[in-house]
Order: C-alpha cells, then structure tokens, then sequence
C-alpha cells in the first residue's frame, strides 16, 4: 500500500480498503487539516470537518474521477467547501484569528524521504513564494476570498473599501500569481 | 455572446475560479462557458491557480488520535459486497475423503500420515515460492500478474492483507470485452480452480476488485485470470490473459 500512487489508493478505498484509507490519511490528513484550520480558526472544529473529508472520500472514492482532478485537489476542494460551509451554517464569519498566508521557510531534509515528498515540498515553496511576492492589499483581499469563502462585495463590506478597489485587487493578483506560478 | 460580453466574462473569470462572485455574476459566467471554449481554456488556467493556494494555507496537524477515530468510524459502518459471488467447487474435500477411507484400514495408516506430512510439506514450499519476501516497509503481500500471449501488454497485481484472510486484485492495459463476455479470477490450490470474482475493464483497461473468497487468500498457491462468458462460469473454460505461476 506505501507504495501505490493516490489515484490506486482511491480504487482500493472505493472497495472498501481500510489499509488504503488509512494510508491515504497518513499522506494528507495534515493538508487537509491546515486547510479546515485556516478557514475556521478553531481546533476541535477544523478535527470534525477533517473527519467528514476522509469519512467523505470513505463512501464516494467510487466517484472519483482522475481526469477531472488530482486526488489532492480533490480532497483540498471537499475540505475548503466543508469548511466554508460550516462558518456560513453556524452564522460565524469571524476576523477574531488573523488569515494571514504561510511564508516559504527552509524544510527538514527529513520530511522528504520519498521522491513525491521531495515534489511537493517544492511545490509547496513555490506557491508560497508567489503569494509572498504579492503586494499586501493583494494578499488580504485574497485570503477573505480563499480561507472565508466571501465575495467581492463582502470584502469590500468587510475591508470599508470602495468594490471597484477589491474587484480590481483580486483580479490583479490573480494574473500576477499566474504569471508567478508560470515563469517559476 | 456579443463581444462586449465575452470581454466583461473574462474579466470574471479569475473571482469565479476564487468563488469570489455574486451569484449573478457567477450565474452569468455559468452560462458563458457553456458556449465559449476559450473561456473553459481560460478557466481551467485559474482554477489550477485557486487550487494551488492551499500549498500556501499556515501549516497545522490534528491530533494523531484523529486517525483512530477515523478508522473506528468507518468500521462501524457497513460495507457493502463488491461484487456477486460466483458458485465454487468446495477445495480439498476430496483429497480428505481419500485420506479418511486409508486410516480407516490399519495396514494403510503409516502410508496415510506420510501423505499428510508431504501435503503439508509441499503447501508451505509452494506458498514460499509464490509469495516473495514481502516488502520491508509493508506487511502486506504483493503478488505480480503477467500477461499472457492472449495479452501481452497486461499486467496485474494482487494485495494480500496482513491477515492473510483479504485482498484485491488490481489489472491494466487489459483489452475491453464484449457485452456477453467478462474476465473471470481464479483461485488455485492442489489443481482446483475457485472463482475469486468476475469483472469487466473500462477502455482504458484498468480496473480493481475486491476479490471474493471463503478460504483465506494467503492458502492459494497460484493465480490466473481467464475470459468468459458474461456472469463467470464454473471453471475456467476461456482463454487465459493474466496469471501468477509458480
């Protein structure tokens, strides 16, 4: 089972594979869970929505399809949407913790001990890097918009600023961040 | 879609990625992609962009008793059978009767035991043989299926649990059958080949089956998949495509 790739270890899931789960846990529970954090600010609530992901992935791996997603994309879009929405169903929008991006920081050669770990550790630098480079209106309209799930007028509600001024932030990091993510 | 209107929904395309718009704007982006192209080229682009944020989300663990409660939730909820049983031949019996009539007679009690002494003998050899030093870092064991000339370019593999008792089947680059034919697993041990489950392969050929067995798989010395007539048959009666050999 170490040794399968995501999209093997979904098929054995969708049949019910415990071993696959949870080597499929072992490999993503902490993505998953600083993505639940990071939208809902509290432990006990970001451990409840990571559970509903794997318990998720437990009963619709059947469903899952590899040309229209990664599994790690796949897994981050179900854990964000969940997280979203318990902020919106608990009528909780809070500001009380900050949202503030991760920044790129040297990582322990001994995180990386497989080939696909070495990768994603790249990867991960790489996407900090680029938000790292945007300006810091750029950064906060985006993290309204990314970890709580607002739009452009709650932004400009949440912020006092005029909606042209946020939809133009928004849009500007965007292309910036993909010109970023392009050269680098 | 006008012009005027393509330009205006490009221009959403990166908040729509974000989930960002409201909802009119977001149902009038909706309703522009469906007819445009190179906005789905576009929205592809910035959907892999939104994605790709939650690489840069503060890094933060659960507690490591989270993946227990895990496990203990999804035990207790019922699985579902993969797939229908075919019926079986019931293994060994007949070896045993003829085992039983000997000892019943005296004179052939001595040459009944060193019989059972060889059986055994031979089933831990073959079972050595057919399942390789498993894997340091996994107790699981793996069990490579090759192609036969029926399909050269197929390849297989079977996982065998910890427990010995579980397994699923995992095949490639097999060719799609017919409606009114399926592949058949076959479950060998002392000549007699048990059904481990029936199955067909989408175009791609690739496919995985929680395989179906009354006997604990890690008892079976070798493996084979054969093409049959669609619902499996009995025994074995097509062409072989996939098979572990000792």
């Amino acid at each position: 089972v170490p040794q399968l790739n995501d999209s093997e270890l979904i098929d054995l899931i969708a049949h019910h594979n415990e071993a696959a789960l949870g080597e499929l846990y072992d490999r993503y529970n902490r993505l998953v869970f600083s993505i639940a954090f990071a939208v809902v600010g509290e432990h006990g609530a970001a451990e409840e929505i990571t559970l509903d992901v794997f318990i998720r992935i437990w009963q619709k791996a059947g469903t899952y399809r590899a040309e229209k997603a990664r599994v790690t994309t796949w897994l981050t879009r179900i854990a964000r949407n969940r997280a979203i929405d318990t902020l919106r169903r608990e009528e909780v929008r809070p500001l009380k913790h900050s949202i503030g991006w991760a920044h790129v920081s040297p990582e322990p050669a001994s995180d990386h001990n497989t080939e696909s770990a070495a990768h994603n550790a790249m990867e991960r630098q790489r996407v900090r890097a680029a938000v790292g480079a945007l300006p810091d209106e750029q950064q906060e309209v985006l993290s309204l918009a990314y970890f709580r799930g607002y739009t452009h007028r709650e932004i400009a509600s949440a912020l006092d600023l005029p909606l042209g001024t946020v939809k133009g932030r928004i849009r500007g990091a965007m292309h910036r961040l993909r010109s970023l993510l392009e050269e680098s | 879609m006008r012009d005027a209107d393509h330009e205006t929904i490009v221009e959403f395309i990166p908040a729509y990625a974000l989930g960002a718009l409201d909802p009119e704007e977001a149902g009038a982006v909706r309703q522009h992609l469906a007819t445009c192209s190179g906005c789905q080229d576009e929205l592809a682009v910035y959907a892999a962009v939104a994605d790709s944020l939650v690489l840069a989300a503060p890094d933060a663990s659960p507690s490591p008793s989270l993946k227990d409660r895990l496990m203990a939730e999804v035990q207790a909820r019922p699985t579902p059978d993969a797939a229908a049983r075919v019926p079986r031949a019931s293994l060994g019996q007949p070896i045993w009767a003829l085992l039983q009539g000997l000892a019943a007679w005296p004179r052939w009690r001595p040459v009944a035991a060193i019989v059972i002494l060889a059986l055994v003998a031979s089933n831990l050899l073959l079972w050595r043989q057919a399942n390789p030093t498993p894997d340091q870092s996994s107790s699981w064991r793996r069990i490579t299926l090759t192609g036969t000339e029926e399909a050269p370019e197929a390849t297989g593999v079977i996982y065998i649990s910890e427990d010995g008792q579980k397994g699923t089947l995992i095949v490639d680059r097999l060719p799609q059958l017919g409606a009114d034919q399926q592949y058949q697993l076959w479950l060998i041990l002392d000549g007699q080949r048990t059904s481990g489950g029936v199955f067909s392969v989408p175009g791609d050929g690739y496919f995985s089956l929680r395989i179906q067995s009354d006997r604990p798989l890690r008892d079976f010395v070798a493996f084979g998949i054969t093409i049959e007539p669609a619902g499996g048959s009995p025994g074995p009666t097509g062409a072989r495509v996939l098979e572990h050999n000792l």
